[in-house]
Formats: C-alpha cells, structure tokens, sequence
C-alpha cells in the first residue's frame, strides 16, 4: 500500500517535472534556433542636418527568415534609442533618430551599434 | 486466518515489483525528456548549419558597379557584375548629391533583381528617373538581400579635369589639304564615372585675314559623342580642310562640351607650300616658293621655221616669278645658231635694221609695247628695255612675243640649236637645248599658241588686234576655263602644208579637274589620259592637211575647258603643247612646233 502511494506520487512528482523540463528545452531551443536565424544588416546610415537640429536615419535590412525587433541603438557608444520597432522579414525599416549629444561633425566616422530583442547586435562604423 | 496468512505469503516480493513498475514509468518519463532535448539539440545544430550556409553565400557575393550612366531621357542606367559565386538579390539604391550642402540623398527599390554569380546584368535602374547637374556629385549604392553593397560616383565632366592630347596630320599643312586632327582623351578617374557621352569640342583659327576663300577652315568630318569608362581613353577625328597663305598660322583648341574650366589643350600648325623647284622642260607646274628665287622660262618656238619672203613665224618666251617680289626683265635674247662646214652661221634670222630682222619684211611686236627689238647679229633677235624693264607681278607670268621673218639657210635644217636668255633683276637664265628645223626652199611655217577666239582666220591676226598669246593670267580657282589652242600654219604659201594625221599634243597641268574638249574642228581621234599625277593629256589628229590649198596661212583651233585647282595666292601652272607631223613635202620634213604656256591662277 504504502509502496503504491509513494510511487504513485514518485510518477506523477516525475512526470510533472519531466513535461516543465521539457517545456523548458523546447522553449530554449527555440530561442536558440531564433537567435540563430536572425540576420540583418545596417544597410545605410544617413546623417543629415545641421547641429541643432541633426538626425540620423539608420535604415536596417532583415535579411533573415523572422521578424525583428530593433530595440536599442547606440551612435558612438552611447544609447541613443530604445524605443523598438518590428521590422518583418526580407524588409527594411528606417530608424529616425533626433540630435546626438555631442553632435557629430560632417566627414567624421560615427559608431552605430544595433540590438534586438532577441540579443544579436551589428556593429558598424559610417561616415557622417 | 490460514487464508490471512497464506495470502501474506503469496503478497511478498509485490511492493518489489510495483517500486520496480513506479521506477520504470520514472524512467520513462526521464527517457523522454532526454531524447526531446536531444531532438531539440539537432534543431539548433540544423539552424547553425543553416544559417552558416547562409552567411557562406553572403561572403560569396562581391557585387560591384561596373558602369553607370545617365540616359538621354534622364535615366539611372547601371551595370551591375557579381563577381563571386553566389546569386545576388539587389534590392535597392541609394543616390546622394555629395556636392549639396547639406549633402541629399535619394533611396530607391529595386525588387529583388537577381544578379547570378560571375554574370553582369546591364539596365538596372532604368526607371530610375535621374537628373545630373553640371556642378554636382553624386555617389551611388546598391545594396543586396544579403546586405552586401557596392558604391561608385558619378561626376559630370564639369568637375573633373581629363589628360587630353592633340595630334595634328600633317604637322605642317600644304594650303588646299585636308588636315586630320586627333584629339585623345583619358578617363583616368578612379572613384567616379562620367555618366554621360562626352562630345567633344574644337575651335580653329587662322592667322590670316580676312576670312574667306583664301583664307578658312571648311570641316568635312566632325565626331560624334563618346562614352569614356574609367580607365578608357577615347580618340575623336576631325577632318578639316585649310586654306591659307604660306607662313600661315593654324591654332586648334580642343575640349569637351562643359569641360572643367582650363580642361583644353591646343596646338599650333603651319600652312606651308611645297617647294618645288621646276627648272626643266619636262616640269608641268611651276609652284612658287620664296627660296627659289629667280625666274621660270618657257619658250615658245616655230618648227619648223619656214622659209619665206613675206611671212612671219611666231616666236616667244613665257616668263614666270615665282617669288613674291616684283620681278624686271630688261633684255631677252633669241638664239639660233647652225653653222655651215666651215663654221660661218646661216642667216636663220636676218640682222637686218632696215626691214627690221628680216630680209624682206619687218619684224612684228606683239609683246610688249615697249623697249626695242633688234637682230644685232646673225641668227640673234633681242628685246630691250634697261630704262623701263618690263615688270613682272609675284607670283604672276608674263610673255615676250615676236613674230619675224624666216632667214636662208644653203640646205635644210633638220635640228639647229635654238636657246633663249633672260636677264632681270634677279640676274641672268638661260634655257637651251632645244632645236629648230628649216628647209631651204621655203616651207611650212608651223607654230602652236593659245588664242581667245575660236575663229581660226581670227586666231592668225596678230596686228593690229593680237589673238596669239603666250600666257593666261585670267583664270581662278575654282572657275572653269575656256582654252583655246591653235595648231597653226604660218606661211603664206598655199603649196607647204603639214599634213594631215599631225598630231597637237597638250598637257593640262596637275590640279586642273574636269577637262573637257568643247569644240575639236577640224580634229579628229581625240583621246584624254589623266595620269596619277593629277595631269591631263590631250591628243588631237589633223583630219586633213593645215595651210592651204584655197587659204594660207591656216589654223585649226582645238578648244577645251578645265577647272583650274584652289590657290592661296596667284600660282603659275604650266601647260606645254606640242606637235608631232610632217609637212606634204615630196621629202616630209618634221613639224615640231612647241610651246610652254604659262596659266596664273588667281583665287
């Protein structure tokens, strides 16, 4: 009897555990597997304007199969937007961002260093 | 309780199995967890796997911008080459006006067009609307799917300064040719394209004046618009024709329409004449030239030089400056010498004062007016003028004729020597080496010499009307022009005659086009050559005997008409004529009568 209860509590403590771990490396390896596919480029970066009002366009390709979310950009190592934006697959999205502090020179090379959601960044130095 | 306990006994080892059963299921359950993970591990690894194929073919595009340009219509039209391996997808460009302040930049899609692996696709863009201003910059970007990216620029002509050269055929140019100029241009850019065809530009200028026949450019081929891609250099041809006096100046200055200021090249050029230098009998054009400085002599001799006691033979000498001074001629001296076996000369002209030169008739002038003509000796008949030389234009000719008496000669004259000399300002010339013929019994008296009417009894008056000339100084470039040349009998004998089948031979100076025998009376078998020279030969046949019966003396007028060549300046050509026959003699004695005929071309 005793034999019974314990191992029927055994299964079913086992089987709960089994299905949240499971839950979890399907989960994980989904993610992974996004993280993976996720490819974009920082197909252009157009800087126009004169300080104070300057902007900066950063045009993002994804060139992957899902969509992206762009979530923080910095210009020269500091973050210079965080608002998100979803860019779906095979299209590309522009970014505006408004007046850097310090402003940037003309002919100067600017740092642009792009994040999503899912962690991948890009990295790349243009011309301003 | 015997059934309690047997019960008890068969119930042992049960907790065994059902732990055993508990345990299994857990493992069960454990299994499937594992195998899930490992499924899910091949998950990630076929994604790696897939997304390193992926970036292999990212790596393998090398996309680049072979050509662009900008269309008539104002379109975008690029060559687009993929030199790796993997099939690029372009889907879009970006123009930036890099001159504007601030800098402008248009973005355009481009829908995925695909560019294979090692293949150039041409026209992408075309529809791209695209106006280039002459002051700006512009650069150019195609982006791929993948995300790879090719730049190039795009500059109009206006901002870059090109190497140019220019080559002139010939370096030195003969007045009425054709000039060939070269005009080389690199494109040694290498950052921007120029995106439309470059057309070329060349001015000219000469330093004559005033502009006009004489003095003037005519362009005959003009190039057309070229592309020049980078590292190209193209080659632009004109043909030109030049007109000018010698010593004339020739600058070209050749660009590009909308050049960069200071982006020409120019070089200068001559007009420079041939010098020719034409002292023999056997030249057929006189061209002036300033280091041949003195004077061309023609003559113009009977032959044979009948005997006779009341006609006149023609004689005559045509006189040529060829340089561009005034030429004076004070003295001209016939001389016809034939000596008997003891070296006494026969009277072929007689020294008379009284007829003048002959023994029965006077000497008769025809030109020029002026100075005086005497026989101071035998076989000598002399022109003179020291106090009022006759006066000879540059570049122009004059003639110094004279019709006299045949002398006596005890038996005929096949060949005596005959010689002309000329003294001027320039000094002394002489041309010999020529001959003359005369029979003893009278005879023949055969001249050849041009005429300006086309009446051949007109053509035998040479007083107190002259209609015997021994130059034309009328004739301009260009103008087609009346010849009239007379093949005559002299003598007034009805029995002397030359005899048909004679032959009047005239040799139309090079240059001269379109020659054409207008009028060829009593002429027949009339033939034309044009040598490569640029020279005409005409041959005309006596249809029937010259001088007589019914009227003597006699002439036949062969008439033609020729285009004389372009000239800078008054040019002297020279046009010989000759005769090649018998006289109706029981014994056929040589008609040979010639003359060199100065024609001055005016422009």
């Amino acid at each position: 009897m005793a034999t019974g209860v314990i191992g029927s509590f055994l299964v079913a403590w086992a089987n709960s555990s089994f299905a949240v771990q499971s839950l979890n490396i399907t989960t994980d390896a989904a993610n992974r597997i996004n993280l993976i596919k996720e490819s974009y480029v920082i197909e252009d970066v157009w800087f126009n304007g004169t300080s104070p009002n300057q902007h900066e366009y950063i045009t993002i390709r994804n060139s992957g199969d899902l969509a992206i979310k762009v979530t923080k950009i910095y210009v020269n190592n500091t973050q210079v937007w965080s608002t998100g934006q979803t860019i779906t697959a095979g299209s590309y999205g522009t970014i505006t961002i408004n007046q850097l502090a310090p402003a940037w020179g003309a002919d100067k090379a600017q740092s642009i260093w792009v994040l999503t959601e899912r962690g991948t960044e890009a990295k790349q130095v243009w011309k301003s | 309780m015997g059934i309690t306990n047997f019960n008890r006994e068969h119930r042992r080892g049960l907790s065994s199995v059902v732990g055993a059963v508990f345990m299994i299921l857990v493992m069960i359950g454990a299994l499937n967890v594992a195998l899930l993970a490992i499924k899910q591990q091949d998950k990630v690894t076929q994604a790696v796997v897939e997304k390193s194929n992926s970036n292999v073919g990212k790596l393998n595009e090398a996309i680049k911008i072979s050509e662009v340009r900008v269309t008539a219509s104002n379109k975008l039209n690029m060559t687009v080459t993929n030199t790796g391996g993997a099939t690029a997808k372009l889907v879009s460009v970006y123009i930036v006006n890099e001159t504007a302040s601030p800098k402008v930049q248009y973005r355009y899609d481009l829908n995925n067009i695909p560019v294979d692996g090692r293949v150039s696709v041409p026209n992408v863009g075309s529809n791209l609307a695209l106006t280039i201003k002459n002051n700006m910059k512009y650069s150019v970007k195609v982006v791929t799917a993948a995300g790879n990216s090719a730049t190039t620029g795009i500059t109009p002509i206006s901002q870059v300064a090109l190497p140019m050269s220019l080559t002139i055929i010939p370096p030195t140019v003969v007045p009425g040719a054709n000039v060939t100029v070269l005009f080389t241009v690199t494109n040694n850019l290498t950052d921007y394209n120029l995106p439309v065809p470059l057309t070329p530009t060349l001015s000219h200028t000469l330093s004559c004046s005033p502009v006009g026949t004489g003095c003037q450019f005519i362009d005959k081929i003009t190039p057309s618009s070229q592309t020049i891609q980078k590292g190209s250099t193209a080659i632009f041809q004109w043909v030109t024709w030049v007109n000018g006096p010698d010593g004339t100046v020739l600058t070209f200055n050749a660009s590009l329409t909308n050049a960069k200021p200071g982006n020409f090249v120019i070089t200068k050029s001559n007009v420079q004449i041939v010098t020719q230098a034409q002292g023999s009998f056997q030249a057929e054009q006189i061209v002036g030239a300033d280091l041949l400085v003195k004077p061309e002599v023609f003559p113009i001799f009977p032959g044979p030089f009948g005997e006779s006691t009341t006609s006149l033979a023609l004689w005559g000498v045509s006189i040529a400056n060829p340089v561009n001074q005034t030429m004076k001629v004070s003295r001209v001296v016939f001389t016809l010498t034939s000596p008997d076996a003891q070296g006494n000369q026969y009277q072929l002209i007689f020294p008379n004062a009284s007829p003048n030169c002959g023994q029965n008739v006077a000497l008769q002038v025809l030109y020029p007016s002026h100075g005086t003509w005497t026989c101071p000796g035998t076989g000598i008949m002399m022109w003179r003028d020291t106090a009022n030389p006759e006066q000879i234009a540059p570049y122009t000719a004059q003639s110094f004729l004279v019709r006299v008496q045949p002398g006596i000669v005890a038996s005929d004259e096949p060949a005596f020597i005959t010689g002309v000399t000329v003294f001027t300002s320039y000094g002394q010339f002489a041309k010999t080496g020529y001959a003359g013929n005369m029979r003893d019994n009278g005879g023949v008296i055969g001249n050849v010499y041009l005429t300006n009417t086309q009446t051949p009894a007109t053509a035998l008056i040479s007083s107190p009307t002259n209609h015997m000339f021994g130059n034309m100084s009328s004739l301009r470039s260009g103008v087609p022009f009346l010849f009239n040349v007379t093949l005559a009998d002299l003598d007034s004998s009805t029995s002397t005659k030359i005899k048909s089948g004679a032959t009047l031979i005239v040799n139309v100076p090079q240059g001269f086009t379109n020659v054409n025998v207008t009028s060829s009376a009593g002429f027949t078998g009339i033939t034309k050559k044009t040598f490569t020279d640029g020279s005409t030969h005409i041959e005309a046949t006596l249809v029937s005997d010259l001088g007589g019966p019914t009227t003597s003396p006699d002439a036949k007028i062969l008439s033609f008409k020729a285009t004389p060549p372009a000239v800078v300046r008054p040019t002297v050509f020279l046009m010989h004529t000759l005769t090649d026959g018998v006289t109706t003699d029981a014994t056929p004695f040589s008609v040979d009568a010639f003359g060199g005929f100065a024609l001055v071309v005016r422009p």
